[in-house]
């Protein structure tokens, strides 16, 4: 399953690259080369490439301050991911994931390693709700989670500038990609939300770079 | 609030990926997730009654008062039969959502969580419908009570013609992996 999973990103990375026509020509050109090196790829998620740049905006953290997401988090180990509190179903499930691999992961990417998560449902998604989430998952973590809401257009500007798909459905319908942004703030790796926590702690060593 | 620039360059492909998950969505939704075995080994875990028989059912450990039930629902009789209702004494209310989406593993980086009702399943004779995490649950609402690993939780799913199932769930924590299904 894994398997087919790496080679479908791949199939789809590659067939999205022909169709723009961003990279034929010095790969080689046709989705079987772009395919062929996603299956060398280092990594259990789907590899970025290339890579996305840590991006950039404020928003309104958990105890209710101001967040800028980038100076707070510039040159740390960073997994950024959007969603809902009141998702049953992918939501706690990745943030499970990510919390049972970095409790297993080694000892300096423990201790330095910063989660975000940022609501796609900030009307509900209150600076105390998000306090209350996330406890349930960094209980056992040296780092605490973060937590940011923000007005809709806020939340919704920073998915766009992250680069992923802007949620739809008052959030509910929403990218599941945890993106995991390394020391030189440039993110090689995302697991999407059925990545299981073995696979999230191979990775996270490889791409903490 | 500030938000930097959209780099342009990066929009196209992303938009097209998408495109494509949403192509692949709907291929999965017309072919459905149903099987074909009429005469199946039942898992140990099965309930079965009047032809309709449901296992793998376990509930995701909830992070606020919503959580999500997940299980197998196969029609091992001659006729064919239809979920109509669903409920858990722990839940103020309950609802299917997604059923019959495709796996997360099938669309790419640009998957997304969704919440479409499914008000009601047909099961034709040897249909298989598995709900699994990005492809189907049982959303239970307004949970109450402690529903921690260890504790079971009741589901029940109400057929036109089998009758109202009884299921027992088990929870898994917010921490381990999904059962395999
Ligand atoms: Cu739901």
């Amino acid at each position: 399953m894994l398997r087919r999973l790496r080679s479908t990103a791949a199939l789809l990375v590659g067939a999205s690259l022909a169709l723009t026509g961003c990279a034929a020509s010095d790969q080689g050109g046709g989705v079987a080369s772009v395919s062929q090196v996603a299956n060398d790829s280092a990594y259990r998620g789907v590899e970025l490439n290339p890579e996305w740049q840590r991006p950039s905006f404020t928003l309104t953290d958990q105890t209710g301050q101001p967040y800028d997401f980038k100076a707070r988090t510039t040159g740390v180990p960073t997994i950024l991911y959007f969603g809902y509190t009141h998702c049953p179903d992918v939501c706690p499930l990745i943030m499970g994931q990510l919390s049972a691999a970095i409790d297993a992961a080694p000892k300096d990417i423990r201790s330095k390693l910063q989660v975000v998560f940022v609501s796609t449902d900030p009307v509900t998604d209150t600076p105390p709700v998000l306090a209350s989430y996330l406890s349930k998952f960094d209980g056992a973590l040296p780092v605490k989670y973060v937590g940011l809401t923000g007005d809709v257009a806020s939340v919704e500007a920073a998915q766009s500038t992250t680069g992923v798909p802007v949620a739809e459905d008052g959030g509910k319908t929403h990218s599941t990609m945890a993106i995991y942004y390394g020391t030189s703030n440039e993110a090689h790796v995302a697991w999407l939300a059925n990545t299981n926590a073995d696979d999230i702690g191979h990775d996270l060593p490889i791409g903490v770079k | 609030m500030s938000v930097d620039q959209v780099d342009p360059g990066r929009l196209p492909w992303r938009l097209v990926i998408a495109l494509l998950a949403v192509v692949l969505g709907a291929t999965a939704l017309v072919m459905g997730l149903r099987g074909g075995d009429r005469s199946p080994r039942l898992p140990s875990d099965a309930v079965t009654q009047g032809g309709i028989a449901v296992y793998g059912a376990y509930v995701r450990e909830p992070a606020t008062d919503t959580a999500a039930a997940y299980f197998t629902i196969r029609n091992i009789g001659d006729t064919a039969d239809t979920v109509v209702a669903v409920s858990s004494p722990v839940a103020k209310s309950a609802m299917l959502h997604d059923v019959g989406k495709k796996p997360m593993s099938d669309e790419g980086p640009m998957d997304s969580g969704s919440m479409v009702p499914s008000p009601t399943v047909v099961l034709e004779p040897g249909d298989v419908v598995t709900l699994q995490p990005g492809s189907g649950h049982l959303m239970l609402d307004g949970v109450t009570g402690t529903i921690v690993p260890g504790s079971t939780v009741n589901l029940k799913l109400v057929l036109e013609h089998a009758g109202t199932i009884t299921v027992k769930a088990p929870v898994v924590g917010l921490t381990e992996r999904a059962p395999s299904t």
